[in-house]
């Protein structure tokens, strides 16, 4: 699951203390020297795999060290064809990619079918990687998994080594065969974990996931893990979107604190500033006009954990606790009108099928909230609702602000355990109590909100959440045979996921960021809030 | 010596019963500034131990709605106004009060047992006792305090104790205990090497009084006097401290609430337009350590004759 961090707050006194002792004046506005642009890494970061890349920094670093089959209009959120000469389907089942001619990677090998059918396998063999659940959609992946027992040791290795429904036709051909029609396939490839990788990559992984070979107008130089990320301009890039004015990258790692400090000191050249500093930043003219927006598309949403017994296996329960969040009034208070309260588990009107107001008790009422939880035989005596979430200072924040609305309307008392392993005790299960999530689209589709839903069985998944009605759904809208049709499939599966209410969505985050002077063309993400770094301008 | 003393007690038992504490005791209460350093302190500490004399409203009654509103005096629902969530800074101020001073009392109390310990037993037996105890004062003491409670806390800010009043200010107390005590155990030695050559501690030896008998009864009396005049000073460093290390997020832990803690969450407000966030706890904190210091310090020249010459 994905974790996005759209703006940066936070302030570790600290670090912020210890940072500005450290900073030193702009060095960049020279006239003549390589332009360096200097952006952040908000959170902690692991690896550079395309296949293994799952949260908004690594997404963000990779998109301009490689190339994927498509990419994405910031304006109409619709795929268009980069490294692909075409990708067409007759039946939705069977697809055939072209790809165009005479591109490479960094090191000189060829960007061919055989880098993408490779980097797929390798993905889909590796079920520890964060992009394999996309390969789950391909014939023969099941035949690649490895036979687990419950405790999780593997029983049995499978000897298949490669997807049955991927096949090389020709150098530049690649032939997709899925288990079921996918109308949404040819929106998913511009994806992170869709991205080809050089043979020298898979020959060493692990140096790849430092230091990574790519296909894009950046190759990265070096990466001094938890301090910064160097990237230079690949001379020999031949596609048209690059940043003519950019030679070189630099990502600096701030671990959840903000960078703010450091932006006013000149020396980043986006940032966003932390709630205290946010109505200086407002209030400032000339700041005002280097900011740069986009309309929210991640959803931040409650998870509680079905797989444990508790008062939240009653869905009255679960209604309570969502009737009596505060939502507009936290959002209104912390985001500096920066997010908006959610409503819907799918961003309305920022994807296909997209619609406000699908959850029906995502409104703010305190006597329907005590009355639900009345129902549900209130809250056991002398028990803490613990509230499990990342370290980030910002969560932080909204998530007391969510815990003292919950003890105010309903009186059961809150503790937050903020966890640095968050995303790990989460996928093992491990909580006791509420805890956060959050998504952001990899691909312009409303399926994409909803699928990791699907878990195929019962007590499985982040929340031990299981419905039979609701995988049919979806799987009925997989092989609608247009987008369109299959769209309203997948908002028939969100009713469901609203009557049940296996979660509480609580607010969508707009992306916004403040630039430098020397910065022009300043377009965010519309799915992650992050620069499209291709599409800058830099004047000196 | 006083003559308003002698003349009130008048005779040959009173004049015998003025002993160190009394005399002290007497010069304290004629300076205004103990007077109302000794009312300061107790007013807070009277909030530390009954937070609910001055506030109804519980701290963690937040609500978001009623948040950054500024002072609004006292009668109206918020006298010193909200924070940043709509939690009310006069309850936060009450109740913070406890986790503060209590963490200082606790910290100051062990320290000063573990002190005057190891400083009466290293003046007393001197030989290896001594060689012991003052090496390992002297290691404590080229250690950076400060530097070595953020490297502790901060190794140890994962672990989970709970969430009660004495579990959340644990492990700053025994962080700050443990490189607090070496002052004591320095003085106290000293006033021992001095105390225990007098010639009545002579004759109780000669009389055949046990060591313990010795050093409680003779020695000790005789050798806490400076130690005493440290406390008061030694608890308003410790209230600092605990703020020091709240502001670096490593102190005494949300959900809890401390007067540092407040400063840390107030401190980022204050260019934004609501500095009594910051003002408030601030404010309390200050008159509680300056009223320590200055007890501290008049406690010093009363309980050292040779200063008020």
């Amino acid at each position: 699951m994905r974790q996005a961090r759209i703006a940066t707050f936070a302030a570790g006194a600290a670090v912020v203390a210890l940072t500005v002792a450290g900073c030193t004046p702009s060095d960049t506005v020279e006239d003549d020297g390589p332009v360096t642009l200097k952006l952040t890494i908000d959170q902690d970061m692991e690896t550079l795999f395309p296949g293994d890349s799952g949260i908004a920094d690594n997404i963000a670093i990779l998109d301009v060290v490689y190339d994927g089959l498509v990419r994405y209009d910031p304006e109409t959120k619709e795929p268009y064809n980069y490294v692909a000469e075409s990708i067409e389907s007759d039946d939705n089942t069977v697809w055939t990619i072209k790809i165009k001619p005479d591109l490479t990677f960094q090191n000189g090998e060829p960007v061919d079918a055989a880098a993408f059918a490779r980097s797929w396998n390798y993905t889909a063999g590796h079920p520890e990687l964060y992009s394999n659940y996309f390969f789950e959609r391909f014939k023969g992946y099941e035949e690649m998994q490895d036979e687990i027992d419950d405790e999780g040791e593997v029983v049995k290795e499978s000897p298949v080594e490669e997807l049955s429904g991927l096949t090389v036709a020709d150098d530049l051909t690649l032939e997709v065969e899925l288990n079921a029609p996918f109308a949404g396939f040819a929106t998913m490839l511009g994806y992170t974990g869709f991205y080809p990788v050089a043979q020298e990559c898979l020959d060493d992984v692990e140096a790849c996931a430092v230091k990574p070979i790519g296909n894009g107008p950046f190759q990265i130089t070096e990466w001094d893990q938890g301090v910064s990320v160097d990237a230079e301009r690949w001379a020999d890039y031949t596609l048209d979107e690059t940043p003519e004015d950019i030679d070189a990258i630099n990502w600096r790692e701030y671990a959840g604190a903000s960078s703010w400090s450091d932006f006013e000191a000149g020396d980043l050249d986006v940032s966003y500033p932390p709630p205290a500093d946010l109505a200086a930043a407002q209030e400032d003219p000339e700041l005002s006009e280097r900011l740069a927006e986009a309309p929210g598309a991640a959803l931040t949403y409650i998870g509680f954990p079905l797989y444990e017994d508790g008062p939240w296996q009653d869905k009255e329960f679960r209604k309570a606790i969502s009737m009596a969040i505060d939502r507009e009034t936290i959002v209104d208070q912390l985001s500096g009108g920066l997010a908006t309260p959610a409503d819907s588990w799918v961003v309305p009107d920022g994807v296909p099928g997209g619609e406000a107001g699908t959850c029906e008790w995502c409104v703010f009422d305190p006597e329907a909230a005590k009355a639900a939880l009345e129902k549900a035989g209130g809250w056991p005596d002398g028990e803490t609702l613990t509230i499990g979430l990342s370290n980030d200072e910002t969560e932080i924040e909204y998530f007391k602000a969510i815990g003292d609305s919950i003890e105010a309307n309903l009186g059961i008392p809150y503790e937050l355990k903020p966890n640095p392993d968050f995303s790990s005790v989460r996928s093992e299960q491990g909580f006791d109590g509420i805890f956060r999530n959050n998504w952001f689209p990899d691909y312009p589709l409303n399926e994409n909100y909803l699928a990791f839903y699907a878990v195929g069985e019962e007590g499985a998944g982040n929340f031990g959440w299981y419905d039979k009605e609701f995988e049919d759904k979806l799987a009925e809208g997989d092989q609608a045979a247009t987008l369109d049709e299959a769209v309203v499939k997948y908002q028939e599966a969100e009713a469901i996921l609203a009557e049940e209410f296996p979660t509480i969505p609580f607010r969508f985050n707009a992306g916004a960021e403040y630039y430098s002077e020397r910065l022009d063309d300043v377009v965010l993400d519309p799915f992650s809030g992050a620069v499209r770094v291709r599409a800058l301008t830099v004047t000196e | 010596m006083s003559e308003a003393a002698s003349a009130a007690t008048g005779n040959v038992a009173g004049a015998a019963s003025r002993t160190l504490a009394s005399d002290a005791w007497r010069s304290l209460r004629r300076r205004p500034d103990v007077i109302i350093s000794g009312l300061i302190i107790t007013f807070f500490v009277v909030m530390a131990a009954f937070p609910t004399l001055f506030t109804s409203v519980s701290p963690r009654h937040c609500v978001i709605g009623d948040a950054k509103i500024k002072p609004q005096g006292f009668g109206n629902e918020f006298p010193l106004g909200t924070d940043s969530f709509g939690c009310d800074t006069l309850a936060q101020l009450a109740h913070g009060s406890r986790p503060s001073l209590l963490l200082a009392l606790v910290v100051v109390g062990t320290a000063l047992v573990i002190g005057v310990t190891l400083g009466l037993l290293a003046g007393y037996y001197l030989g290896w006792v001594d060689f012991v105890v003052s090496r390992t004062v002297e290691v404590f003491l080229v250690i950076p305090y400060l530097l070595a409670a953020m490297l502790l806390l901060s190794l140890f800010k994962n672990v989970d104790l709970g969430s009660g009043t004495f579990t959340t200010i644990m492990l700053p107390a025994i962080v700050l205990t443990l490189f607090g005590w070496m002052g004591y155990a320095r003085y106290v030695r000293a006033s021992v090497l001095e105390a225990k050559n007098l010639d009545y501690v002579t004759a109780a030896r000669a009389l055949g009084a046990s060591d313990l008998r010795i050093m409680f009864r003779h020695v000790l009396p005789n050798a806490i006097g400076p130690v005493t005049a440290l406390v008061p000073t030694a608890i308003a460093g410790v209230i600092g401290a605990e703020a020091v290390l709240a502001f670096l997020g490593i102190g005494v832990r949300p959900p809890a609430i401390s007067w540092g803690i407040m400063i840390e969450n107030g401190s980022s407000w204050v260019l934004g337009g609501y500095p009594h966030m910051l003002l408030v706890p601030l404010a309390a904190l200050l008159a509680t350590v300056l009223s320590l210091v200055v007890l501290g310090d008049a406690l010093r020249d009363a309980l050292d004759p040779r200063l008020s010459a």
